[in-house]
């Protein structure tokens, strides 16, 4: 495990999902926010090395998140984690691949193959 | 022209050329009646000739007997006096006997006394030299007698001895011995027969006879006798009147014989043929019309009767169609149309029968015929519509501009599509509308057969039905998404459990996470099933009289914790005391319940949800406000749909059932339920209503109720 352990913030409108999550990464040993809502995530002002977005969400949604992020800190690396396409007929997933997104996985996702992932992107393969 | 006027015309045209045939023979017997009328009176007339001739040389035969007397050829004058005195009484027609020498000189005269002297015949006879050069017996003109004074004519007869005339024997005769040899003749009454000497004066006549004796004959008979010794002419008399006259000239003595029969009576007999001709002609023609007639007439009513009842039959009304006539044709024609007009009324009764709308329409599309279906989609009835614009009376909508569909009609005879209408009420509806074009003689569209079916409700269905396919789609997305985040938080929170310290403050967190997604889900489930069962009828009612204030108030103690962790409060009014429905307590949680799920997760934090019970009339009332997101006045009717969310209620989760529970449980109760806002972001509020009963309960939990507001 690395010395300086990796940001993570989870936006999430559910909030025993982001509690959850947030108890499940920090075992994994993340430093892990959350936010209700996009809006809540771009105020955060202390940047973050990850940020796990749901899509569709109260007050800006997902895809406003991601791009803010894009904008705000170009450096975090995103994964999507949605609970899939709540609007018939439209892959949403495929949305926010061709947004830039660097993983999406969809509900449940295993917290395990999701730590790994968020290992390999952040370049902090466990020792 | 009718046709009674062309049978009379027929029969007509065939009594014209018997009717010329019959003037040209009746003319033709008119012309042979006058010939035979003539020549019966030349025959007369040569026999009336004849008889004055023969009378005439009757005194010429009395003259000789009397010349053979023996005293001539003594010379004894005075003997002979005596035997000629003798003859003249038995001659009452004669004047005189006397005898002159063939000198002229009288040597005997009865009417002058013996011895006295005598006259000379031929200073008074200007004939005499004639006479006595010719040696023959002959009758002289008329002339007035020197003694007399008055007409006669004299016959003489030269007397000869040894060989040469030795005397002249004469005898002057009264002219009235011809009037009555002609009176004997039995002339009629009207014709006038008449004697003329050779000068052409009257010697005798039958009319006006003292008068006419010694007159000049007409002018017209002497031209006649001039031209021809005999004959027959169209002259006057000598009064002047108008007379058909037959002539002859006697060649012995040169006299003539005429009668003068009256024009008319000729031209009256012709006439009369003629006339008796016409009437025969006009009374064939009257009978031949009268018989075209009565013919025409059985010809031609019942062919008018058939007129009158095709007529009837293009208007409408009932036709009446006796097979009576006589005319084979005809009847064949009855028989025929009178089957026609059945199937005609047939089609007519079948068109009524059909529940489309089925309209006959011209060119410019005005009403022809509007048949019962008609009447009963549109609301209008066929007096009212006939005649007027069709898609003017319907504020027809069509699918493209009408110039486009006629001229589509023009040239495939047929057009299809759907049209928009409207009723008398007002109703908007939907009609498949078939149309076919009908062509007159010259090929121009003339009339439009149009068949409208009613498509409305099928409409309705079908876009009912695609809403709720559609519904039926985004529930199952819904589904999917608000089940994988109760999942989800399942999976992280095991995995947390999984290698977290019991008793640590983790664990505890993942096993409250474990906690409240199961109820989430199990209450989810719940709802599914109940939706399920009271969509089929299946759920059962456990019903008892409860005071549904109580019921609110433990429902809402339950839902505190949750309306705590949104900052949200729950207040409860019941200004009007307690409210006994007959009901199944359960499920009346369960609507309140729904109800509150409902106005919290459309609640902002801080905000504040009101419950509050009363009796309105015969009705407990339960109504759930909160000052939330609001509902758009268009979804207001879809809220208790199932499946049906707004994008609001997307975005919030929830699978879009509660309400559609709530709708069900309250129509099983005999209620009602209904959904009221003022607009997006002011709040809604819902309102149950169910039927109150009169309890008499135990005051203290009413008031322990009323008394602890959460």
């Amino acid at each position: 495990m690395s010395d300086v352990r990796k940001r993570i913030l989870i936006v999430d409108d559910d909030a025993d999902v982001c509690l959850s999550l947030k108890l499940a990464l920090e075992i994994e040993g993340f430093d892990v926010q959350t936010a209700r809502h996009g809006r809540e995530a771009l105020a955060n002002a202390s940047p973050v090395d990850l940020l796990i977005t749901d899509l569709f969400m109260p007050e800006a949604d997902g895809f406003e998140t991601i791009e803010g992020f894009r904008k705000l800190h170009p450096a975090t690396r995103i994964i999507v984690v949605s609970g899939g396409a709540k609007q018939v007929k439209a892959d949403y997933m495929l949305v926010a691949r061709v947004l830039g997104v660097d993983a999406t996985f969809q509900k449940p996702v295993s917290p395990s193959v999701l730590s790994e992932t968020i290992r390999t992107l952040l370049g902090t393969d466990r020792q | 022209m009718s046709l009674r006027a062309h049978l009379l015309m027929l029969t007509l045209a065939l009594l014209a050329p018997v009717m010329i045939f019959a003037v040209a023979v009746g003319y033709a017997l008119v012309e042979q009646e006058r010939e035979t009328f003539r020549r019966g009176a030349e025959e007369r007339t040569l026999a009336m000739s004849t008889a004055v001739d023969t009378a005439l040389a009757s005194s010429i035969a009395t003259l000789q007997a009397l010349a053979t007397s023996p005293a001539l050829d003594r010379n004894d004058l005075a003997t002979f006096r005596d035997r000629a005195a003798r003859v003249l009484a038995m001659q009452p027609q004669w004047f005189s006997i006397h005898l002159a020498l063939p000198s002229g000189q009288q040597v005997m005269n009865l009417q002058l006394p013996e011895g006295g002297a005598l006259p000379d015949n031929a200073a008074l006879d200007s004939q005499w030299q004639s006479v006595v050069q010719r040696g023959a017996p002959s009758i002289n003109d008329l002339i007035v007698g020197p003694a007399t004074q008055e007409w006669h004519f004299t016959a003489r007869l030269p007397v000869r001895r040894d060989g040469s005339i030795r005397y002249i024997l004469s005898a002057a005769v009264k002219p009235d011995w011809i009037r009555a040899l002609l009176d004997r003749q039995n002339v009629p009454a009207d014709w006038v027969a008449v004697v003329l000497d050779k000068n052409g004066r009257i010697v005798a006549r039958t009319f006006e006879p003292e008068q006419s004796v010694g007159k000049i004959a007409s002018r017209s008979l002497r031209d006649a006798l001039a031209r021809s010794p005999s004959g027959w002419f169209r002259g006057t008399t000598i009064e002047g009147d108008a007379v058909y006259t037959p002539y002859r000239r006697s060649a012995e003595t040169g006299w003539t014989f005429a009668m003068g029969i009256p024009a008319s009576v000729v031209d009256a007999a012709a006439w009369r043929a003629g006339a008796a001709l016409a009437l025969g002609l006009l009374a064939a023609a009257l009978i031949a019309i009268a018989l075209a007639r009565a013919i025409g007439n059985r010809i031609a009513r019942p062919i008018v009767a058939l007129a009158s009842a095709a007529t009837a039959m293009r208007n409408g009304q009932p036709a009446q169609i006796t097979e009576s006539a006589t005319v084979a044709e005809i009847r064949m024609l009855e028989t025929t149309l009178r089957s026609s007009v059945q199937d005609l009324g047939e089609r007519a009764r079948l068109l009524d029968l059909a529940q489309d709308a089925i309209v006959v329409s011209d060119a410019s599309k005005r009403v022809l015929y509007w048949n019962r279906g008609a009447e009963a989609i549109y609301g209008w009835r066929r007096e009212e519509v006939t005649g007027k614009i069709l898609y003017e009376v319907l504020r027809t909508e069509f699918p493209e501009p009408l110039s486009r569909i006629m001229d589509e009609l023009r040239l495939a005879d047929q057009w299809s599509g759907e049209l928009a209408q409207f009723t008398r009420d007002g109703r908007r509806i939907v009609v498949a509308s078939r149309w076919a074009a009908e062509r007159d003689r010259q090929g121009e569209l003339a009339r439009i057969l149009e068949i409208n079916s009613d498509v409305s409700e099928r409409k309705r269905a079908e876009v009912a039905l695609k809403e709720a396919d559609r519904a039926k789609d985004q529930f199952l997305a819904t589904l999917g998404h608000e089940l994988r985040n109760p999942l989800a938080a399942l999976v992280n929170a095991v995995h947390v459990l999984k290698r977290a310290e019991p008793g640590r403050a983790t664990a505890a967190d993942a096993i409250g996470v474990l906690e409240r997604q199961t109820k989430h889900m199990t209450r989810l489930v719940g709802d599914l099933l109940d939706l399920s069962r009271l969509t089929m009828g299946k759920l059962v009612l456990h019903r008892e009289a409860t005071e549904l204030m109580a019921v609110v108030a433990e429902t809402a103690r339950t839902w505190k914790a949750r309306a705590d962790t949104k900052q949200i409060s729950i207040v409860l009014q019941a200004p009007g005391g307690a409210a006994w429905i007959h009901a199944d307590r359960d499920r009346i949680e369960q609507v309140l319940s729904n109800l509150l799920d409902n106005a919290l997760k459309f609640s902002d934090a801080g905000g504040q949800v009101t419950v509050e019970v009363r009796i309105e009339g015969t009705d407990a009332v339960l109504r759930v406000s909160d000052r939330g997101a609001g509902i758009p006045a268009e979804a207001l009717e879809q809220v208790f749909t199932h499946f049906v969310q707004g994008d609001e209620g997307r975005s919030r989760g929830g699978l879009g059932i509660g309400l559609a529970v709530v709708k069900q449980l309250v129509e099983l109760h005999g209620g009602t339920v209904s959904a009221a806002s003022d607009g997006v972001g002011r709040g809604a509020t819902f309102t149950v209503r169910l039927p109150a009963i009169a309890r008499t309960v135990e005051p203290a939990r009413r008031t322990e109720a009323f008394g602890s507001p959460p």
